[in-house]
């Protein structure tokens, strides 16, 4: 069971996270303009969450005992995605026309917007890694077997957003239903708790110890 | 065991909120706005999310892109109406606008938010906004066509290409005008073909109607006009179809024009898709540019006109003129520096064969006879509003309440009448518009206070700005607009304007055609009006920065 939760929970943040940047981008079209401006601001903003949701996933990963954390910050996600339909148009109307019309204040409103949310999914990885760690012999295979998964919910999540979500749902439904997805495998992250493996697993012996409590 | 509580409590109410809470991608209610404005429809698509709204008292039906206005047409008179005219003989004016088989109505229901007593539209072709009135322009500059055409330029057998859809008020009133023109309409997305068939029943007929020579009067294309231009439109070019006038109106949701459908390789497909002697007409909001003292142009919306029309004359559409649409004397005629500074819409023509006052002397008489909606008679079709002016005499910063309708407020102050009588500021003043203004007085509180009352009027709750405010008033203005005089108005205003080829051509305008394939080299002590026009091209398109 261990693996295949890990690898949902991989694919469904994945597809969240790369899903509000198309449908996100759309948001930012009224104030910002459609141009290559606004896609730089928010591809920039979404890697650069990504890098810092990395180093503090990782912190937190070499700290944690269980997937608790996991399920907090998946869920704060999710808040930040049912929330959205509330102040994005209020935020992005507020700026002045000034901040609107300048090149630069499209990355403000991409910061402001997408920065939170897509930084916690940022931070699911490096944890993702660690409760799948079963060996430093087989360290390779699961990290990128769970990078490769967690890409393909970002591909599903573009060409899903793309030609389905953006056509047939309205912004603020799509941003509310991701928004009840995260919330939801957050929630069953903090209630069904994965154990994280202590370093010493590397060691065979203890490895049948602890995987016997496996759930 | 307290975590997951919270954990459940945390998800509930962001579930709750965000459900509840959503903000709406459209707004009803602001300054300087109509208090009455209903929203007939509303939907979302991958590339906009657009509303159609409606203000009976300012008689608007607008498509808004978010909260950009697309294109507005007039409610009244409404499609029922135009079928009514008669000429003196008794006989349908318009004939061409009458559907055999009775009158449909439009396919979908209002939004449920529409009033129940307000009768949903069926607007018919008159334009609300300025800029489509020039539309025209395009065949009676062809030389070709008007001449096949004969003395009347309506008998016109003309095909038009539209790029972009918008309301469909644009292909309304050209298919007023031309009733025998074949009109296609490319629009990248669906959802505002979809949108404007339900509920513009008047578009959705054209559609079904055939011309004399058996093609369609009006067809929808969903598709990217590039790609339309590129390969169809010069299939159909090949077939001896090719298109009299393609008009360029493709904006975006953040209102810039698609940075692919300005550069000077789009224009060539242009040039290539267009029959003997037609023309390009494109909607281009920009200005001329303020000069500095060291002899620089200050701001960078000039860019983008120059832009378009240095890319035109380098695709091979040499003979350019720019018609600069105003539609308040004011900012033209009195005060032409300002005017040049100041962003508008622009009508740049472009083509092959001249377009000048002087080699198409009979283009440009045809333009001076030009009457738009020679069938309707003025002071009918009208709107009007009163606001509440914080200083000064009316003028437009002032204004901090949202609209409402004169007659209402008249209805219920009657010496507002008498106090307030609508009057062109100026002699000069255009003729389709007319300003009274009611300095702060009891007659002007009184209708504050009718005005105020009307927040518990379902038409009117949550919509009111500013009217139930204690905030000290200057006064109250009242704005009303003739939506017959308002065509006529811009016709001759430009005309007046865009005579002069010292500014207006586009050699004055952006100075030499630049050498095929290649790019003239910067000047800077040039004496033409843009000297710092871009040349647009796929390498190095408009970064539609300068759009906005």
């Amino acid at each position: 069971m261990r693996n295949p939760v890990l690898y949902a929970t991989s694919i469904i943040c994945g597809f969240c996270m790369m899903a509000l940047e198309i449908v996100g981008a759309r948001a930012l079209f009224p104030p910002f303009g459609s141009s290559v401006d606004t896609w730089a601001a928010i591809i920039s903003v979404f890697i650069l969450s990504l890098s810092i949701g990395y180093v503090i996933g990782g912190r937190i990963a070499d700290k944690m005992k269980t997937s608790q954390p996991l399920g907090w910050i998946i869920l704060l996600a999710g808040v930040f995605y049912c929330l959205l339909p509330i102040y994005c148009l209020a935020f992005t109307e507020s700026l002045s026309p000034d901040l609107k019309a300048a090149r630069g204040g499209v990355l403000l409103g991409a910061l402001v917007l997408f920065l939170p949310p897509s930084l916690l999914l940022g931070c699911v990885s490096p944890i993702l890694v660690r409760l799948a760690f079963t060996g430093a012999d087989r360290v390779g295979r699961t990290t990128g077997t769970l990078y490769a998964v967690g890409s393909i919910g970002n591909v599903v999540g573009i060409l899903v957003a793309n030609y389905i979500l953006l056509a047939y749902v309205t912004l603020n439904d799509n941003l509310w239903a991701m928004g009840v997805v995260l919330c939801l495998l957050g929630l069953a992250h903090l209630f069904f708790k994965l154990e994280a493996e202590s370093p010493s697993a590397a060691d065979p012996l203890a490895k049948t110890i602890v995987t016997g409590v496996q759930p | 065991m307290t975590g997951r509580f919270l954990a459940i409590a945390l998800a509930l109410a962001a579930i709750v909120a965000g459900w509840i809470f959503a903000d709406n991608h459209y707004r009803l209610s602001s300054r300087g706005t109509a208090s009455d404005q209903y929203a007939l429809a509303h939907s979302e698509s991958a590339y906009t999310s657009m509303t159609f709204v409606a203000s009976p008292s300012e008689n608007y039906l607008q498509l808004r892109f978010f909260a950009n206005v697309e294109g507005g047409v007039c409610l009244r008179p409404t499609w029922a109406d135009l079928c009514a005219l008669k000429k003196p003989d008794g006989s349908p004016a318009l004939p061409h606008l009458i559907p055999a088989g009775g009158h449909p109505a439009a396919r979908a229901k209002p939004e449920s938010s529409w009033p129940a007593s307000v009768p949903p539209p069926d607007p018919g072709t008159l334009n609300h906004s300025a800029y489509i009135s020039l539309f025209p322009f395009g065949l009676l500059l062809n030389q070709r066509l008007m001449a096949e055409a004969g003395p009347d330029p309506r008998a016109a057998k003309a095909r038009i290409l539209v790029v972009g859809l918008g309301s469909g008020v644009g292909m309304a009133q050209l298919a007023h005008h031309f009733p025998d023109a074949a009109i296609a309409v490319v629009d990248i997305d669906q959802r505002v073909i979809d949108i404007v068939r339900a509920h513009y029943p008047l578009i959705d007929w054209l559609g079904t109607q055939k011309t004399s020579r058996g093609e369609p009067r009006l067809e929808f294309i969903a598709r990217d006009a590039r790609q339309f231009i590129r390969y169809d439109a010069l299939e159909r070019k090949q077939a001896g179809k090719g298109f009299d006038l393609i008009i360029l109106d493709a904006y975006t949701a953040g209102s810039t024009i698609p940075p692919h459908l300005m550069t000077r390789e789009f224009f060539k497909y242009c040039g290539d898709a267009l029959s003997d002697g037609g023309l390009v007409l494109a909607n281009v909001i920009g200005s001329y540019g303020k000069e500095a003292k060291d002899g620089s142009i200050v701001g960078t919306q000039h860019r983008t006109l120059g832009g378009a029309i240095r890319s035109m004359r380098a695709a091979g559409l040499i003979q350019t003129w720019n018609f600069p649409v105003v539609y308040r004397n004011h900012q033209g005629l009195s005060n032409f520096t300002e005017f040049m500074d100041e962003s508008r819409n622009n009508i740049v023509i472009a083509a092959r064969t001249p377009v000048d006052p002087k080699d198409n002397s009979a283009g440009w008489a045809r333009l001076r006879a030009w009457v738009p909606f020679p069938e309707l008679k003025p002071d009918v079709y009208t709107g009007s509003h009163l606001t509440l002016v914080r200083e000064g005499d009316g003028n437009r910063s002032d204004l901090y309440s949202s609209n409402l309708p004169t007659q209402l407020l008249e209805t219920a102050v009657p010496e507002l009448v008498k106090s307030a009588p609508a009057t062109s500021r100026k002699e000069e003043l255009s003729q389709h518009i007319r300003f009274g203004f009611e300095k702060n007085s009891t007659v002007a509180e009184r209708v504050r206070q009718a005005g105020a009352a009307l927040s518990k009027d379902p038409l009117f709750a949550d919509r009111l700005v500013g009217w139930s405010s204690d905030e000290a008033y200057a006064g109250i203005s009242r704005t009303e607009t003739d939506f017959v005089r308002l065509p006529r108005e811009v016709v001759r205003i430009s005309l007046i304007l865009a005579k002069d080829g010292q500014i207006h051509a586009g050699e004055s305008l952006v100075g030499p055609v630049d050498p095929p394939g290649d790019e003239r080299p910067y000047d800077r002590d040039a004496n033409f009006t843009i000297r710092d026009a871009p040349l647009f091209t796929d390498q190095k398109p408009n970064a539609d920065i300068w759009n906005r």
